[in-house]
């Protein structure tokens, strides 16, 4: 900075210093206005944050499908299956099929392609219900989600192999497994059948924080593709061959296509929809594209603020450039240039709202934690964020000192002089 | 130094209204010459076109040879900070800075280094006899005091023409008498000097005296 340029920022500072309460009601303004765009900006990037490492834990290549039991309203006649002496009992076949799988493998075959078995029966620990669901998965299945083991090992092709009864557990689930009085390995009770507990994973699976995980032949081989459901008066038969489907694409291109492709095929199997087609990479640019437009109200929001305080700056200082005509006089008298007390008056003005700057950055950089703490959403504060609130100051200060300092500047320097 | 040729000033109030009618003046490089006249005379109005402020409707002013109307504003004012010291009948120092601020101000237009305007403005307040009162602030002083402050200020450019306006106008006799002694010593150091007064006992201190009636300037015998 050149000595003349640290001279005019000094003395615009001390003539500013003179009038502190003024001073300090000036850029108020200012500073709400960029404590409202940083906290805005922060808030906006943790919830962008936060959509994208939740759908990337999906697997921003993978399409899944699930099998979901359809509405009994939806269903035809023939699906209603009521025989036998036993009235009221019906068998209701749904989900994804075999079939879907071959048509899927032959139609996809550059997508690797993971059934899971959805377990029906419920889990249990020391007799009290787990909520969890349980999946019989293939020992690779975790490699197509963003998972990390805790403890212990993961499922291993000698535990398909086999039909171990060996289970693979949700960190959220370690409390209610790890009872003092367990002294040994621990167990989990999945219907009436006992597992050793053999890892404790963490994974971004779709609802894998609630999900016990089984080697998928023993799951099958052990509970079967049918489940009973017994109500007063009646009894219902479930059948799914496969609960859950996962195609995993190399790139997004070829995403793309095997999503168009497994959507014409479960389109064309399934007339009743009795599946869940997910393709997170759709549900991101959804999400961001919502997520853009929330950001640009509150930057809106946040701009309206910095423009109201732009427009305090402006008023104050039309004020006290008429307040100081005399001064203009005696300084264009003693050989100051219009530019000189332009750039005299405009220092003055970004001075002050880049002072309102910093301290919004500041309030802003509290601000976000709070809120955090507050609502529970998360907020990231970015340098790129805190630069562009300065810089956001800094021609605030410019474009709303321009007309106070213009002003000055076209003063004329007689008439000022006898405004003494 | 200064040659008015047929200098006149008009305003366009209401039919317009000529305050100066083509005045004819040249200044030398150690004139000291004073202007007299009564109120509305057109005194002051001379004093801000020989001060480059204003600039005449009609006629040419050169400074040097070189015809000023033909400046921009920023090679005006260039040349009014290089060349012209101003002294005010109402001082006119900013309240909000120290005597010795005040006296480097003018420097401060001219990109003059921090360490060469202290050193420079302390000499100005030394050569009025006020090295004593650098840091203090302007309603401090005297008027007395003031007005040397004022004086330090023009002088600290080292300019050819010291431009006054009354400057004794608001000071008592003793310390008119003692800035009108500064102004003497100002013109045997060489300094080219116009005063503007209205009082025939500050005109008798003044070698070459003009009178101004009615925007008509006559110079008075010697």
């Amino acid at each position: 900075m050149s000595p003349w340029v640290l001279d005019l920022f000094t003395a615009g500072g001390r003539n500013l210093l003179r009038h502190k309460l003024r001073s300090a009601l000036t850029l108020l303004g200012v500073f709400f206005g960029v404590a409202a765009v940083i906290t805005m900006l922060g808030i906006g990037e943790g919830a962008q944050r936060s959509v994208l490492q939740e759908i990337s834990g999906l697997g921003l290549n993978n399409i899944l499908i699930d099998s979901v039991q359809p509405d009994a309203s939806q269903l035809p006649d023939s699906q209603r299956n009521t025989t036998g002496r036993r009235r009221g009992m019906r068998i209701l076949e749904y989900g994804v099929t075999d079939t879907d799988v071959e048509q899927l493998r032959s139609a996809c075959p550059e997508a690797e392609i993971r059934v899971a078995h959805r377990v029906k029966a419920s889990a249990y620990a020391y007799g009290e219900r787990l909520d969890a669901d349980v999946l019989g998965v293939p020992p690779d299945y975790f490699t197509l989600f963003d998972s990390k083991l805790i403890e212990g090992r993961w499922l291993h092709p000698f535990d398909s192999l086999h039909f171990r009864s060996v289970a693979l557990i949700p960190e959220s689930l370690t409390a209610s497994i790890r009872h003092p009085r367990d002294g040994g390995h621990p167990h989990v009770k999945i219907g009436t059948y006992a597992f050793e507990v053999v890892g404790i994973q963490r994974t971004m699976a779709p609802r894998g924080n609630r999900t016990i995980y089984i080697p998928f032949e023993t799951a099958e081989q052990v509970f079967g593709t049918s489940s009973v459901k017994r109500e007063a008066g009646s009894m219902e038969f479930t059948r799914t061959q496969i609960g859950q489907v996962v195609l995993h694409c190399e790139d997004e291109q070829e995403l793309k296509r095997t999503a168009a492709v497994v959507k014409r095929t479960m389109e064309r199997n399934h007339p009743i929809v009795d599946y869940a087609l997910t393709v997170p990479v759709e549900i991101l640019e959804a999400r961001q594209r919502t997520q853009r437009i929330l950001n640009l109200v509150l930057l809106v929001i946040a701009g309206i603020s910095l423009l109201v305080g732009g427009i305090g700056i402006m008023n104050i200082m039309l004020a006290v450039v008429t307040e100081r005509i005399p001064e203009i006089g005696i300084r264009r008298a003693i050989g100051a240039t219009e530019r000189d007390i332009l750039f005299q008056f405009l220092a003055e003005t970004i001075t002050l709202s880049t002072l309102g700057g910093v301290l919004g950055c500041l309030a802003g950089m509290i601000l976000v934690p709070l809120t955090e703490i507050w609502t529970g959403w998360n907020g990231v504060i970015t340098p790129s964020s805190v630069i562009v609130s300065l810089a956001v100051s800094w021609v605030v200060g410019v474009f709303f000192g321009l007309a106070p300092a213009v002003r000055a500047s076209k003063l004329d320097p007689v008439d000022a002089l006898r405004h003494g | 130094m200064i040659r008015l040729e047929q200098v006149t000033k008009q305003y366009d109030m209401g039919g317009g209204l000529t305050v100066l009618h083509a005045l004819n003046l040249d200044i030398g490089d150690n004139d000291y010459l004073g202007i007299l006249g009564p109120s509305g005379s057109g005194k002051s109005t001379l004093l801000h076109i020989l001060g480059l402020l204003d600039r005449p409707s009609a006629g040419r002013y050169l400074l040097h040879g070189r015809d000023t109307g033909a400046l921009d504003d920023s090679e005006r004012s260039r040349l009014r900070g290089r060349m012209i010291g101003f002294i005010f009948q109402s001082f006119h120092l900013l309240s909000s800075l120290s005597v010795q601020e005040n006296v480097e101000l003018p420097l401060h237009y001219q990109r003059v280094g921090k360490a060469e305007r202290e050193q420079r403005a302390r000499e100005a307040l030394q050569s009025v006899s006020l090295s004593h009162r650098l840091h203090h602030r302007p309603n401090q002083l005297s008027g007395g005091e003031r007005q040397r402050t004022a004086i330090a200020r023009a002088l600290v450019t080292r300019p050819d023409l010291i431009l006054a306006d009354e400057p004794t106008g608001n000071l008592d006799q003793k310390t008119g008498q003692e800035i009108l002694e500064v102004f003497d010593e100002l013109h045997q150091a060489g300094k080219a000097i116009v005063l503007i007064t209205h009082d025939p006992a500050v005109a008798r201190r003044i070698p070459r005296i003009y009178h101004i009636v009615d925007g008509h300037l006559h110079e008075a015998p010697p």
